[in-house]
């Protein structure tokens, strides 16, 4: 895709964003229900929309910066590095994950000690799926 | 994998930033690729090659195990 297609997706995703903060935060309000969780999602949102505008507008001031992002985000040693911290991040979870669940067994925290092997269980799950699909495609 | 990218770069009076321009890179990965931090793909090792005018193996040097 075009890099300018791409940072105009990423506006119209920041717009949404925006409209689904704005709405989680107003329609508890006219519900009468003071749901904290959803307007503090809401304001998660909202904040993280207007963030990404901001962002927008800078990238987008002049042709050289658009130019400058597009290197940074194709930049091959970036995607590189981007990768295998990705890598240590996804095994260093599965060895504390693995640390916690143990623990909590002991502890009688079985019900949470569940729920955390469930995500390890779905990560390498979605590890394995990926590289299928990936080693059938390269 | 050794490189001649430093000398070439000297050679030709080229600014980091002025090579990493031309073949689409940041300057971070010109200073990996001159210090042997980081290889170069085949994509990017065929960019640098055609900028100095040069055959990838003329920049760059494959060392056998």
């Amino acid at each position: 895709m075009d890099f300018r297609k791409k940072l105009k997706v990423r506006l119209y995703v920041a717009i949404v964003y925006i409209i689904l903060g704005l709405a989680m935060i107003v329609i508890p309000l006219f519900l009468k229900n003071d749901n904290n969780f959803a307007s503090s999602l809401g304001f998660a949102f909202a904040v993280i929309g207007i963030a990404r505008i901001r962002q927008y507008k800078l990238i987008t001031k002049s042709e050289d910066s658009i130019k400058k992002r597009e290197i940074a985000e194709s930049d091959e040693r970036s995607i590189f590095i981007a990768s295998k911290a990705r890598g240590i991040a996804f095994f260093s979870y599965i060895i504390v994950a693995a640390l916690v669940i143990i623990v909590l067994q002991v502890l009688n925290y079985s019900q949470v000690a569940l729920i955390i092997s469930a995500t390890v269980c779905f990560m390498v799950l979605v590890y394995w799926l990926s590289y299928l699909i990936i080693s059938k495609r390269s | 994998m050794e490189n001649r990218i430093k000398d070439l770069r000297k050679e030709q009076n080229v600014t980091q930033q002025d090579l990493a321009d031309a073949v689409g890179v940041t300057r971070q990965t010109i200073i990996s690729l001159e210090n042997g931090k980081y290889n170069a793909s085949i994509q990017l090792a065929h960019k640098i090659a055609k900028y100095f005018s040069l055959t990838i193996e003329q920049v760059f040097i494959f060392e056998e195990e």
